[in-house]
């Protein structure tokens, strides 16, 4: 939750009037309201998501589901920044009566971000598949490590 | 320019740029499929209604904490259940001898109950030798299995004799 939404917000607040070496930079981002929309709106959704995860049972199936799922609404988060502008970010520089601007394009590295999701959903995927498949045996493995814990406090 | 007279800010960007530019051949193409993707999916979610969203993240958190308090994961399969109960394997000496045996699951259930029981007894039995063998006097007193063959010969041949000499009379 402080990661996907409370830092991101504080961030975009901070630098939409920032100052580098004495000079007031100032964002430019006109769809600045769509971008904190789009972070509250995932941010929420992936927090939901990563509680359900994290809460679930040690490869359990439900939290293969959730992980992959966390990590598809991660995808959609990233590129919601794209979506929203956030990877073009224009900066107006105000020095005395002249003033100037500043453009930082972000795309490749949201591009890299986005090759590096699609590995880890991959990944996520096969956790699925292997939890399904050897069902019983983790079940059962976590049973006698239960049993095990149980015999040592007596 | 501001952000080229700042040291780091310059080596950070080097490096980035460099690693981006690596990286650029094999990541491009799947970023492009990642794109065409999310982008469909992006029109499908309904923007400028938080609310929805708030209601889901109540949802997730709602569901996430009833049904991980009430199935925690660490009760066996009940069908497993069953015939461990059945066949007494909740004994730790006797999941032991299963570990040892290397019984998995799928062989359980592939082998009929009553083979299993037979197996497992079987492991307890040596087990037991194992762990309490007989001490020196005991081993002394103890007809061997050798006197109890001589023993059963004679007295089939005393059985005998008896039988020869009703005969005669």
């Amino acid at each position: 939750m402080a990661i996907t939404i409370i830092v991101p917000y504080l961030t975009f607040t901070w630098i939409k009037q920032l100052s580098v070496m004495g000079f007031y930079i100032v964002l430019e981002q006109q769809a600045y309201e769509r971008i904190i929309f789009w972070i509250a709106a995932f941010g929420l959704l992936i927090s939901g998501c990563a509680f359900f995860n994290y809460s679930a049972p040690k490869q359990s199936i439900r939290r293969g589901i959730f992980a992959l799922l966390q990590i598809l609404l991660n995808s959609l988060y990233i590129w919601s920044y794209k979506f929203s502008g956030a990877t073009e970010i224009v900066f107006s520089i105000i020095v005395g009566p002249s003033s100037g601007s500043i453009a930082i394009n972000l795309q490749n590295m949201v591009m890299l971000y986005m090759g590096i999701y699609f590995l880890t959903i991959i990944l996520k995927g096969y956790d699925l598949i292997d939890f399904t498949v050897n069902r019983d045996k983790i079940r059962l493995k976590r049973y006698s490590k239960k049993l095990d814990k149980e015999e040592k406090e007596k | 320019m501001i952000f080229q007279g700042v040291d780091y800010l310059k080596i950070i960007a080097q490096v980035i740029g460099e690693i981006l530019t690596f990286l650029k051949p094999i990541v491009s193409p799947i970023g492009e499929w990642m794109v065409k993707w999310i982008e469909v999916a992006l029109n499908v979610f309904p923007t400028n209604n938080l609310t929805l969203y708030m209601a889901i993240f109540i949802f997730l958190i709602a569901t996430g904490a009833i049904v991980n308090a009430i199935w925690p994961g660490d009760k066996p399969p009940k069908h497993l259940v069953d015939k461990y109960q059945r066949l007494g394997l909740y004994d730790k000496k006797l999941r032991k001898i299963e570990e040892e045996t290397e019984v998995s699951t799928e062989e359980i259930e592939k082998i009929d109950s009553y083979e299993l029981e037979e197996k497992v007894e079987e492991q307890v039995l040596k087990e037991e030798e194992k762990e309490a063998p007989l001490s020196d006097e005991e081993n002394k007193e103890a007809p061997k299995s050798e006197d109890i063959e001589d023993l059963q010969e004679s007295e089939e041949e005393k059985e005998s004799e008896t039988n020869n000499e009703t005969d005669k009379t």
